[in-house]
């Protein structure tokens, strides 16, 4: 019993009293060793920049994008759903209602035409060098004009022999394109992805019983077709270009380098903050900002358009631009921290440091932003400050 | 039934044995040092007469400093021991107080042949537990970088002892050096926005060494104990990983542990048993490869003690066989300040046997109250108060031919 009992007691001090993480009130500075680290920061100014434009495919956006703003046009694509409940073929009329949020540009209402397409296509997948070859150009199903309004409702007449014939043949259902010639602003929709306020049909049709009914339809599918026509091709990079350009409808982006060789490889990043000046007059910039993020370049150090590839990390840096703001500062406690991931894995070399891709919404808008790379103004050069802690000599 | 409890305290000894990476002394900034402090242990009879049992051959002492001095006969014997211990630190800003506790020890022996019986131990030699803190700023930015030491230097001890005539033992070990000294370094930021950081530093120790043990009786009554440890370059090998992904291990090096030589003699004068030790390790030659790194001095000790027993005879009524103890000790400890002084420590201790089992066993506590360091010439001074605890059970398993 007694060796019980002394074990026991033995247990219970193990269980009640270890203590731990309680420091000693100094003993820091004295504690022998040739160096206990050191926290630095340093200022580094970006060493290469880029920009190249992509085509969004954006049939996923919460928006609509219909118009045209600076060198960027929008058409859009529509699909109704539930046509195959009408147990007749006699549609009396056909009205499609969009709900406009917003708009980038002024001017006059502009006139748009509905036209047929001819083919299958996907919300994830259309873009406009799809599209362009699946629409019947010759045939018009409706025209009516975008009013020249911030937000609001508005509607246009369907062709009813073509609703006649998505009911006849459900299979030959494959939406309307709207287009137009000429537009002075690009309207922003609410979409069939957005949670409130999206676009339908209303069909009035006369049952087989002849008895006038309606039935009002939501919009299944729907797309916007972007189409940039800036002095530059798809997929080409403009190296070291004066300014950085984020273009939600052009779908711009934007390439940074930094040199970090003064950071040795044993470093620990513990904070990360990414400054870019904004050229205000070149840029265009939503009352509730433009929310820019950051991802590593994972695969190229030649930053080849086509197959430069950035990471798909869960958390990545993110800041938000205001037309009020002559910097964007990618100061917020997320923003600095998930930076200094970024810079960490740099310094890990995992990815190798092959700069960041700088990006927008794209397709939610057309906001764009201008972004000094100091070719011209070196005063203006994006800079990063790190700050990080070299390691200790070791014990040993 | 005595059996069956050995073997549960062989199992208990097997977990201790595993729990034995951590050490078991509260924090000190003195730990910080080196490979940590050295603990000194001969057997927790010793413990409560000031450490001092060089000299003592008792059958119910299991001896890990003089392995010649285990006389256990026919018995196969295993002791396991707990060490608790609360320190309060001080320093001219502030003081803190911290208590740890674990297993400190097992020791196994059982008779071979005739006069030859083999030992096996497990102890630690060196103990680190400290946790620094420096509360820094930069411009407007606060931060902590705090540092915490844990682990030590462990020996796994194989060996045999010789009786060559009742008069004359003799032992060697071999001790099969290990353990890990881990530091934690850390960076702790006042803002959200800052990244903390966690980097770990493991240094594993590994190397062979080996003590020398005699114990010598001229007498019945005196003992006279002399033992010799060699030092040897223990193979270091450092790990990094850091909390931002980084890692790596450092080349192989070499750390030197010391040698040490040490003496005791002890004496039985009626129901009382005197003992005094003297220990030396030579620390001063304690070399990070090949280069001394600080300023090591050697560590001395001495200490002594005495126990008084009303009875030895089983057939004596229980409190008569209890045997109490009082002792002190004072040490120099390795690590000198920059005048090149060296830190002490002085400790009164007292210990408690009590017999179990027919006098087959012995539970031993001890408590020691001591003082290291001071602040007018060290930054800490420490005020130690430890509690220790030992089982230990002996029974006839094998027929060995010795009475």
């Amino acid at each position: 019993m007694k060796p019980l009992l002394a074990l026991g007691l033995a247990a219970s001090l193990l269980a009640a009293g270890c203590t731990h993480d309680k420091p000693l009130p100094s003993g820091f500075d004295d504690l022998q060793r040739p160096d206990k680290g050191e926290l630095k920061t340093v200022e580094l100014r970006a060493v290469d920049s880029g920009r190249f434009w992509t085509a969004p495919v954006v049939g996923l956006a919460p928006t609509l994008l219909f118009g045209q703003f600076a060198d960027t046009r929008s058409f859009l694509l529509l699909q109704f759903s539930g046509l195959s409940e009408i147990d007749t073929a006699n549609v009396r009329s056909a009205t499609v209602y969009l709900h406009q949020v917003s708009r980038f540009g002024d001017g006059d209402a502009f006139s748009a035409i509905v036209r047929p397409v001819t083919a299958e296509w996907t919300e994830s997948e259309v873009a406009w060098d799809k599209a362009k070859n699946h629409y019947d150009p010759a045939v018009e199903w409706g025209r009516f004009e975008v009013p020249a309004a911030d937000s609001g409702w508005f509607s246009f007449a369907l062709d009813t022999t073509a609703v006649d014939g998505w009911i006849r043949d459900a299979s030959k259902n494959f939406g309307v394109l709207l287009e137009f010639n000429q537009a002075d602003y690009m309207a922003v929709l609410n979409s069939s992805d957005s949670d409130t306020s999206a676009g339908y049909g209303r069909f009035v049709y006369t049952t087989r019983a002849g008895v006038l009914d309606t039935v009002v339809s939501t919009i299944s599918k729907d797309a916007s077709l972007l189409i940039h026509q800036g002095a530059v091709a798809a997929e080409t990079l403009e190296p070291r270009p004066d300014r950085l350009w984020i273009d939600d409808a052009a779908g711009y982006r934007s390439l940074l380098r930094f040199d970090l060789s003064s950071l040795p490889g044993n470093a620990t990043v513990h904070h990360a903050v990414l400054t870019l000046h904004i050229d205000q007059s070149a840029s265009t910039l939503p009352k509730g900002g433009l929310a820019i993020t950051c991802n590593a370049v994972v695969n190229d150090s030649l930053w080849r358009p086509a197959t430069l590839a950035a990471d798909t990390l869960a958390t990545y840096p993110g800041g938000y631009a205001y037309s009020d703001q002559s910097q964007l500062v990618f100061s917020g406690t997320t923003a600095t921290r998930a930076m200094a991931a970024l810079v960490q894995n740099w310094v890990l070399r995992n990815p190798p440091n092959y700069g960041m891709l700088l990006t927008g919404p794209y397709g939610a808008d057309a906001a764009r932003i201008s972004l000094y790379t100091g070719v011209d103004q070196p005063e203006y050069t994006p800079k990063i400050e790190i700050t990080y802690s070299i390691p200790p000599t070791t014990k040993f | 039934m005595f059996a069956s409890r050995i073997k549960k305290l062989l199992l208990v000894s097997a977990v201790l044995a595993s729990a034995a990476g951590s050490p078991a002394r509260a924090d000190s900034y003195y730990s910080s040092f080196g490979l940590g402090l050295p603990r000194y242990y001969v057997s927790q009879k010793a413990t409560g007469m000031g450490g001092a049992g060089i000299g003592i051959a008792d059958p119910f002492a299991l001896n890990t400093m003089n392995a010649a001095a285990n006389q256990t006969g026919v018995a196969t014997c295993l002791g396991v021991q707990f060490d608790y211990e609360w320190v309060q630190s001080a320093s001219t800003l502030g003081e803190v107080q911290t208590a740890n506790g674990n297993a400190a020890g097992v020791q196994f022996i059982f008779p071979l042949k005739n006069r030859i019986t083999f030992i096996s131990l497990l102890r630690p030699l060196t103990i680190s537990r400290f946790m620094l803190k420096a509360d820094l700023k930069a411009d407007t930015l606060t931060y902590s970088h705090i540092i915490k030491g844990n682990g030590g230097l462990s020996a796994g001890s194989l060996g045999l002892q010789y009786n060559l005539n009742d008069r004359v033992m003799v032992a060697g070990l071999i001790n099969f050096n290990f353990g890990t000294i881990k530091e934690e370094w850390q960076y702790t930021f006042a803002p959200s926005g800052y990244v903390n950081s966690d980097d770990q530093y493991n240094s594993h120790l590994s190397g062979i060494t080996y003590d020398l043990g005699v114990l010598l009786k001229p007498v019945q009554r005196l003992g006279v104990g002399l033992i010799y440890k060699t030092g040897r370059d223990l193979k270091q090998k450092t790990d990094i990983s850091a909390s931002s992904g980084f890692s790596q291990t450092l080349p192989e090096g070499t750390i030197r542990y010391p040698g040490a030589f040490g003496f005791g003699v002890s004496l039985s004068v009626a129901k009382t048993v005197w003992a005094l030790d003297y220990y030396q390790q030579d620390w001063s030659a304690y070399r990070v490869n090949g280069v001394s790194r600080e300023a090591f001095k050697d560590y001395q000790r001495i200490g002594g003690g005495v126990e008084y027993s009303q009875s030895s005879r089983p057939t004596d009524r229980y409190l008569q066989r209890i045997a109490w103890r009082l002792g002190a000790y004072s040490a120099q400890l390795p690590y000198a300040n920059a005048a090149g002084d060296a830190v002490g420590e002085q400790f009164i201790t007292a210990g408690v046997s009590l017999p179990f089992k027919r006098d087959n066993g012995r539970i031993d506590m001890a408590v020691e109250l001591g003082l290291r360091g001071e602040r007018t010439h060290f930054l800490y001074e420490e005020k130690i108060l430890r509690f220790s605890v030992s089982v230990m059970g002996r029974e006839r398993w094998f027929a060995t031919g010795r009475n």
